[in-house]
């Protein structure tokens, strides 16, 4: 019985484990990306930290979204190889997670996919991903020159996990700096 | 026979909890262990010294400045940009945040550099707040901020009342530049 026990609170540890670890964080150790992990305890903080002005909606809308808000994860890659990496973990992650495409946008800058995790009505969800890749940096007119090397991004991985509302997206883009793209979502 | 069982699970749980106390080096036993090393530079500051004159103050802007204690600052510089000597500080650092209770709050990595900030405490009532960065290449900067139950909505206030004190730039400059590592 006691050795059941044990057994049992082994493996769900184990699953605890394997659970925390998500998918993409293994990109955060991957040396060719840049990444952004904000955790649920920032954006508590971040909430409490601004002073709700009646009269800016922006403001208030941030705040009422960053209260929800579990995790927004942002990985970019100059890399070819990382990004082949990148595109196969999304579609491994998109075939075993319940996410629904939202939207796919393709112009002459770049490829832009959204997938959501649908949640109480339509412009509220649970779960937010975005994926760009097939960047045309000369259509773009982007020169990116570090470290004397030229580099083009090769893609971008975003994902936004909690309660999330669509149509007020835009205070969290203004906010925090994330890629514009993401503005994309209300013109759905 | 139950009780040999007994005993040694006492001494096993005391085994554990003890090898577990010397691995896991607090983020305070790091500070401490390394302000005496010549590889690192290191800075304490009182809050009092930012020359705050509370008595010009709100009530707000006062609790905020009540609620800060204390100003770590630790920087490492590794000796004529030893890349294995960079490693191995860095490699402690991160086991020594990674075991710490500290919350994570952001984590930013780029091929510039990489940071991370952490707080110990609630996010309405911090105690304290860490900052870490690091160029991957030879230098690495550790901040901590010791309070009391620093309220983030006091923290607007507070940077309003800063601006306002008569922080002398020069004097802290001055501090500052003390501070640099001799040229060996």
């Amino acid at each position: 019985m006691k050795r059941k026990l044990l057994i049992s609170s082994m493996m769900l540890l184990f699953a605890g484990m394997t659970y925390a670890q998500s998918l993409f964080d293994r990109f955060e150790d991957e040396p060719n990306v840049s990444s952004v992990v904000v955790s649920k305890s920032m954006f508590n903080l971040l909430s409490k930290f601004e002073v709700v002005v009646e009269d800016d909606p922006e403001a208030r809308d941030f705040v009422a979204m960053a209260k929800s808000i579990e995790s927004l994860k942002v990985f970019t890659t100059f890399d070819k190889n990382v990004s082949d990496d990148m595109k196969h973990e999304v579609d491994q992650y998109l075939k075993q997670a319940n996410l629904t495409e939202l939207m796919r946008i393709k112009d002459e800058t770049a490829n832009v996919k959204f997938y959501v995790r649908p949640g109480r009505t339509d412009s509220q969800v649970k779960e937010l991903l975005m994926f760009v890749n097939g960047f045309d940096t000369k259509a773009m007119d982007l020169d990116l020159n570090i470290n004397g090397k030229d580099r083009t991004i090769e893609s971008v991985l975003l994902s936004l996990v909690g309660d999330i509302d669509l149509d007020k997206i835009s205070s969290l883009i203004a906010k925090m700096n994330l890629p514009e793209e993401l503005n994309q979502v209300k013109q759905r | 026979m139950k009780q040999f069982i007994k005993i040694t699970g006492i001494l096993l749980v005391l085994l554990i909890s003890m090898s577990s106390c010397e691995s896991n080096k607090s983020v305070q036993q790091y500070l401490l262990e390394k302000q005496s090393s010549s590889d690192f530079v290191s800075l304490t500051l009182p809050a009092s010294l930012l020359n705050i004159t509370i008595d010009s103050l709100g009530s707000k802007e006062r609790e905020a400045v009540n609620s800060l204690k204390k100003l770590n600052v630790l920087v490492y510089q590794a000796p004529n940009g030893d890349q294995q000597a960079f490693d191995k500080e860095q490699a402690e650092i991160n086991t020594v945040l990674k075991n710490s209770k500290y919350k994570d709050l952001m984590r930013a990595q780029t091929h510039m550099g990489s940071g991370r900030i952490m707080i110990l405490g609630s996010e309405a009532q911090i105690d304290e707040f860490l900052a870490y960065g690091t160029d991957l290449k030879s230098n690495f900067i550790l901040i901590r901020v010791l309070g009391d139950h620093m309220n983030p909505k006091h923290i607007k206030p507070f940077l309003t009342a800063l601006q306002e004190s008569d922080v002398n730039e020069d004097e802290l400059l001055g501090l500052l530049s003390s501070l640099k590592p001799r040229k060996e």
